[in-house]
């Protein structure tokens, strides 16, 4: 499914979030960079439909998530910066409930197969408060994942997560992208927006500096790594 | 040090009250006045004069008992969330934990906290006490006020460091209590001495012994987890989950949820709000110059209004449903099934205390209990259904509920049960409120 964003701004009061940003995207996977301030996550949050934009529009293929936010929804996965997760449901009881409520059928293998592939099988029926942060992202990120939908939202999904689990989030997001999702990520790990993303926006106090290909930025800015890049853009946009 | 965290503390409280100036200040008050003006018009013009309700007069004994009745329940109820805030085992560290601050000014501090947040409990007896003429006795509520913390913190304190939490033992301590409370011989006691005696040995305790120690956390976090196990937590939720097939299909998780949840613990408002359920059944066997269908109205707003604070202590994970492809209706629509869930038994348990104690004809008890029935299903509909109502407060949201289910109650149980069809109309309209107010909390 394309996402396609246009001209898109959000204020709060005075602050500017978000300048007017436009990107349209399908079956690839974009990264969105930027420091902190930056206006990533108002904007991932407005292509979910958690805040409406005050100006543009914001579709998935021929559904505005504004009109209709529930259709959409059902298309979306989405992994908040910081997920909260009810302390008092178990792992699996969890990912059932969200698997109802996006009106999966057979979830039960489906949800085994999460666990399974983030180690947490044996912890199913541990409650979340029990968990170690890492193994909650783990959750927050498998009800992401739930339902394998179009359009993926992972909002910094690789803080607080040890090496090897970054490492099998990296091969699932890839084997996402190999079946035809549409990926936006956050993060401010610029090894995997190196490795991982087709196209890379940099946004700077809610403008956008930079976009293209990670080769491309690296070219333009004379620079080996895609750390430096990063760097050389958001200085010499000030 | 004690100066300058009081300062930030009281900051960071005017910044809240600036906020939020009109609720507190207007909204709140405005609320608070005309529920006690019309309350007492209805209550003592309406329903005395058509004699659902006899003339109550409470004695000064009576008052007392109840008076430490309620207050023995307010410091068993509080254990669990002042434990919460006494050690970070469910919650974040706090400035305060990282600092080097001496306990016994963190005790003051927080006591000074707990006279603010213990603040609406006794305004609400004083009001109580006006309502029922017992003004003589209006200076009590606000000496206990100022030694109650001392005694709630006290409790909680040195029952986590010298016994580790035991549900069985708490519920064995409410159970001597609940003795103590019928036949302490409260008339003798000489309330000058009780009140000096009261703020002192708290503080003398705590000098003395000084018990909130960090050493004690792990006693308190094995007994937020610790009570069920892996084998019996699935087994719940199973049952839990066979109970709502009853409802349509789109409320099905919300509900499930919740009644999980409910049942781990997340709410521990249902535990306070059975023990009340249990003093109105109490109530309703001693003093039967009450009506049964007041007894049941009562119960069933007491039980009903667990949805409350269900649903503001999920506030905070409400990004996760927001996420998700759910109508606010539904999200409306769950917590009124909810709320009619946990008050289905009630009629039921009022029409059997009533066939019990007064032989009725077949024909009269029947038409009793689908009176009691569907002033139950009216209650907690409008309980469940006025969710959104009151800023997301609950004391806003039980003033709301409360007018309306006075009058549902009124209507159904004394003019004609037909009038039931009136909460139609209105859980629509308390429906389309809750939508735009849940999609605004969405989209802001």
């Amino acid at each position: 499914m394309r996402l396609s964003i246009s001209n898109v701004t959000k204020r709060y009061g005075d602050l500017t979030a978000l300048h007017p940003f436009s990107m349209d995207s399908e079956g690839e996977i974009c990264g969105l960079i930027g420091n902190n301030g930056a206006g990533k996550s108002t904007l991932l949050k407005m292509i979910v439909g958690l805040i409406f934009p005050g100006k543009g529009k914001i579709a998935l293929g021929d559904l505005d998530v504004k009109k209709m936010p529930e259709t959409v929804k059902r298309h979306i996965g989405y992994l908040p910066e910081s997920p909260l997760l009810y302390p008092r449901l178990t792992p699996e009881e969890l990912l059932f409930y969200v698997a109802e409520i996006k009106g999966i059928q057979k979830a039960k293998d489906e949800i085994a197969y999460w666990l399974e592939i983030f180690g947490l099988s044996e912890k199913r029926n541990a409650l979340l408060n029990d968990l170690s942060f890492g193994m909650k992202k783990k959750i927050a990120i498998a009800s992401a994942l739930i339902g394998r939908p179009a359009l993926l939202i992972l909002d910094e999904p690789f803080n607080g997560l040890d090496v090897a689990t970054m490492e099998s989030l990296s091969e699932i997001i890839l084997k996402r992208r190999a079946d035809g999702a549409t990926i936006v990520l956050s993060s401010h790990l610029m090894t995997y927006i190196d490795r991982l993303c087709e196209r890379v926006f940099i946004l700077k106090e809610g403008q956008l500096v930079a976009e293209g290909t990670p080769k491309a930025l690296k070219t333009r800015a004379n620079q080996t790594s895609f750390h430096e890049t990063f760097l050389y853009f958001t200085k010499v946009s000030s | 040090m004690f100066r300058t965290i009081i300062k930030t503390k009281l900051r960071a409280i005017r910044r809240v009250l600036s906020y939020d100036w009109a609720t507190y200040f207007i909204l709140g008050p405005v609320m608070m006045g005309v529920a006690f003006l019309l309350g007492r018009k209805i209550f003592k013009d309406f329903a005395f004069g058509i004699g659902r309700i006899q003339p109550v007069s409470l004695s000064e004994e009576t008052v007392v008992r109840l008076a430490f009745a309620f207050l023995a329940l307010k410091i068993f109820f509080n254990f669990l969330p002042l434990a919460r805030r006494l050690y970070p085992t469910e919650r974040l560290l706090s400035v305060e934990d990282l600092l080097p601050i001496a306990f016994n000014i963190r005790y003051k501090v927080f006591y000074f906290e707990q006279l603010f947040r213990d603040l609406p409990f006794f305004a609400i007896g004083t009001i109580l006490l006006i309502f029922f003429g017992k003004t003589d006795l209006l200076v009590w509520p606000f000496m206990i006020w100022f030694f109650f913390p001392g005694v709630e913190i006290g409790f909680t304190l040195t029952w986590i460091h010298f016994w580790s939490p035991n549900r069985k033992r708490l519920g064995g301590v409410l159970l001597i209590l609940a003795f103590l409370l019928a036949f302490l011989p409260v008339v003798q006691l000489s309330w000058w001495a009780d009140f000096f005696t009261i703020l002192f040995v708290p503080l003398g305790y705590y000098k003395g012994f000084k018990v909130w120690r960090y050493t004690d956390m792990g006693r308190v976090a094995q007994f937020f987890v610790g009570h069920e196990n892996r084998k019996n937590r699935a087994k719940t939720a199973a049952l839990l989950r066979r109970v709502c097939q009853l409802v349509p299909k789109k409320v099905r998780p919300l509900l499930q949820r919740d009644l999980i949840l409910t049942a781990r613990n997340f709410v521990p408002h249902l535990w306070r709000n059975l023990v009340l359920v249990l003093l109105v059944i109490f109530s309703a066997l001693s003093w039967r110059q009450i009506d049964a269908v007041v007894y049941c109205a009562l119960a069933t707003f007491i039980i009903a209004s667990t949805v409350s604070p269900l649903f503001q202590m999920q506030r905070p994970f409400r990004m996760m449903d927001a996420a998700l492809p759910l109508a606010a209706e539904h999200v409306w629509r769950a917590k009124l099934s909810y709320a009619r869930l946990l008050a289905l038994p009630i009629p039921f348990v009022f029409w059997g205390i009533e066939v019990a104690l007064r032989p009725l004809p077949w024909q009269e008890s029947l038409n009793l209990l689908f009176t009691l029935l569907l002033v139950g299903i009216a209650v907690s509909s409008l309980v469940g259904g006025s969710i959104c109502e009151g800023d997301q407060r609950p004391v806003l949201q039980y003033i709301v509920a409360a007018f309306l289910c006075i009058l549902a109650t009124l209507f159904i149980a004394l003019f004609n049960p037909v009038l039931f069809l009136l909460l139609f109309p209105v859980l629509s309209s308390l429906k389309n409120s809750a939508v735009i107010r849940i999609e605004n909390e969405g989209s802001a």
